[in-house]
């Protein structure tokens, strides 16, 4: 009963706020005014209400604040720094979320030579983990981002690649893998965060090509076998896979100045989202849609690893395959024992990739 | 509010931007921004800490009802660029609980930094996100006044862009304003609203395909969101358009400060330009809007504004933006 009065309150804000427009437009600016004062008067009290409300339940325990508080440090620029990034994310919704935690409070000190990373994309990526509430980007000098390290309860510092990361706590004992992150999970938690764009990524896949074989594609321009700028093999591939199977369609998530162009207009097989003007959250929504991921250890491959998307990754350098390496069956190159997520520790040739392409693509018609 | 605890260490000029009565908007995100870094120079201080608070439980401003708990997010990430406008800002905060936020506010900022807006006005949802009152009234104090730059951590993003697309090639920024086709248009009853403010894109087509003769060095980068512009650019030789290249507002903002130029309707993106040093020429620029610039209808520059930096108050015609290029054009070509 007592939402009633509430509502009513609300109602005749709301209803007073299209009259106070229709008076201003007319002309009688004097009644709108008062209109405001009063509204704003409501405003303060509400506020002012909420906060003593929030201060009183935290005094008494009457609602906790768990939140937990992740600080990372991003202090060396890497190209693969979004991947990383990602991955410890996906790590820490994966490894401390309770049903007592509310959510994970962000922390990133970025300093040195991470202040050239797009900011942007990194606050897309802090977006994919639904957990995640606050997000704090400290833009300073490395003894600034010292004199702000976390004092409270037990810390756990551990690395993921170029990431420092300190995890923090008042309620909660914490513990954070960095190798073995894949083994702790069984699910990949990071998704899009708006409905809207998943359901548009996967109704674009419906109308783009229907009844194709999606296959999300990335490797890095320069990588050292198989970077796309060797772009004659590369297209060789394109043209086998289309002779071969032409129900197949690659989207390539690069985008190069040098020879964009090149690959959609030749190949028919072949879109580049960049072209069609795709963010980095359309991508990774269409990436989570489509039916496999080929391509580089990335920051793409970061968010189908964890999930039952089949991929096959390959190129992998050192730190990739050390990182990976307690997880993938050394004889079957197999990740986590399934069928269709394979990892290529070396570099491979497209030439020769084409053959694992066929082996995968014939698992998957079987099924269907 | 553990993640704060520096926070109290030094002092620092503090910025609020609360989407429950702020709009999601490119041009009062680069006017609040501005008046955060007057705000700070005004008090001495260095640097400046954002906290941009968007509370999916609270309703967004009621100017803009379409934005709701389910797709704010999205405005959030298009927009978030905007914000790292400001050359002196340390700290970027986004908040999705009010309530703590508040009482955050009144536990360790009340009377200890100064802020904007002030914490009552917070209080009372209320920000004067449009007018320049502020920056008019620092310049006349100061006879100078300090510029935004391109998103921080962007500057550098775009060189290798602008090295192969646009070498040796006179930049113009251009921002067509166009919100018929925009999904979340609203119109009241007198066919006025947002789209009031919109430019005639056919008399810019017909400009884009004189200076192609005229001005060969010349080229267009063409800012903004699908809906703003048609698919007939796709087939000018002296027009680019960066968003059909997967770049975003980001990008954009770094373009529109490489640029020798920016020309297009009053809006977020002129705004930006309005507090940058590169010239430009702002046309159809809404007469109510000389309230908030301080300035009367007709003037051709804001009170502030550096040499090149003009205004103009009528709705585009090809003839007037071709009269208004061609003098920039040898203007700054001479310099």
């Amino acid at each position: 009963m007592y939402q009633f009065p509430k509502k009513l309150i609300r109602w005749l804000l709301a209803s007073g706020f299209r009259i106070c427009l229709a008076l201003y437009k007319a002309g009688f600016r004097i009644c709108s005014k008062l209109y405001m004062v009063a509204f704003r008067r409501y405003s303060f009290c509400c506020n002012i209400m909420r906060s003593l409300k929030t201060f009183v339940e935290r005094r008494l325990n009457l609602t906790r604040n768990n939140n937990v508080l992740v600080q990372i440090d991003i202090s060396e620029y890497s190209p693969i720094i979004l991947r990383d990034l990602l991955i410890a994310l996906n790590s820490i919704g994966n490894q401390i979320f309770s049903p007592e935690s509310r959510s994970a409070n962000l922390s990133l000190n970025i300093y040195g030579d991470a202040k050239n990373i797009e900011l942007g994309d990194i606050f897309t990526c802090c977006r994919m983990n639904p957990f995640v509430g606050d997000i704090n980007f400290v833009l300073t000098d490395r003894a600034q981002a010292e004199n702000n390290a976390i004092v409270h309860g037990p810390t756990e510092v551990k690395k993921i690649a170029h990431l420092n990361i300190k995890v923090s706590s008042d309620e909660m004992d914490l513990q954070l893998q960095d190798k073995n992150y894949l083994k702790a999970i069984h699910r990949n938690c990071l998704r899009v965060p708006q409905l809207s764009t998943r359901v548009w990524a996967s109704n674009m896949l419906k109308t783009f090509k229907p009844a194709s074989f999606f296959v999300c594609f990335h490797v890095p321009e320069s990588a050292p076998g198989n970077g796309l700028s060797k772009y004659t093999e590369w297209r060789l591939f394109f043209m086998r896979v289309w002779e071969t199977m032409p129900s197949v369609n690659f989207l390539l998530l690069n985008y190069s100045l040098n020879w964009g162009k090149e690959f959609a207009i030749d190949l028919p097989n072949v879109t580049l989202t960049k072209m069609l003007g795709y963010n980095l959250l359309e991508e990774v929504a269409i990436v989570q849609s489509a039916d496999m991921y080929m391509g580089s250890f990335d920051k793409y491959a970061a968010v189908v690893i964890g999930s039952e998307k089949p991929f096959l990754l390959f190129g992998l350098n050192e730190t990739d395959r050390n990182t990976l390496a307690e997880l993938m069956d050394p004889a079957s190159q197999l990740l986590l024992e399934r069928q269709n997520q394979i990892l290529i520790a070396e570099d491979i040739s497209p030439d020769s990739l084409f053959d694992y392409f066929r082996r995968f693509y014939m698992l998957f018609t079987a099924k269907t | 509010m553990q993640a704060y605890d520096f926070f109290k260490q030094e002092k620092c000029f503090v910025g609020i931007y609360d989407f429950s009565y702020a709009p999601f908007a490119l041009g009062d995100a680069i006017t609040w921004q501005m008046n955060l870094l007057i705000g700070a120079i005004e008090n001495g201080l260095e640097n400046v800490v954002q906290f941009i608070v968007a509370d999916p439980s609270r309703s967004f401003s009621r100017l803009q009802q379409h934005i709701n708990k389910n797709n704010y997010i999205d405005y959030l990430n298009n927009l978030f660029p905007a914000f790292l406008c400001c050359p002196i800002t340390s700290s970027i905060h986004l908040i999705k609980h009010k309530n703590d936020f508040d009482l955050f506010l009144l536990s360790n900022v009340l009377c200890k930094h100064p802020t904007w807006p002030s914490i009552k006005d917070h209080f009372n949802n209320n920000l004067d996100f449009i007018s320049h009152k502020k920056i008019n009234k620092f310049f006349n104090q100061h006879n100078y006044l300090p510029r935004l730059t391109a998103p921080k951590s962007y500057e550098n993003s775009m060189q290798s862009f602008l090295e192969k697309k646009c070498m040796n090639r006179f930049i113009v920024a251009v921002n067509i304003r166009n919100k018929m086709f925009y999904p979340d248009v609203h119109v009241d009853a007198n066919g006025a609203g947002s789209i009031s403010r919109d430019s005639p894109l056919d008399e810019w087509l017909h400009f884009f395909r004189i200076a192609q003769d005229e001005y060969p060095d010349v080229i267009f980068l063409i800012l903004g969101g699908y809906f703003t512009w048609s698919r007939e650019l796709y087939n000018y030789n002296n027009v680019i358009i960066p968003r059909t290249m997967g770049l975003g507002l980001a990008h954009e903002l770094t373009l529109l400060h490489n640029s020798k130029l920016f020309m297009g309707t009053s809006s977020g993106f002129s705004a930006m330009a309005t507090f940058s040093k590169i010239p430009y020429i702002i046309t159809n620029v809404e007469h109510r809007s000389a309230g908030f610039f301080g300035v009367s209808v007709g003037v051709s520059r804001h009170p502030f504004a550096l040499d090149n930096q003009i205004l103009n108050w009528e709705k585009e015609t090809t003839d007037r933006l071709l009269s208004l290029f061609g003098p920039m054009y040898e203007a700054i070509r001479s310099q």
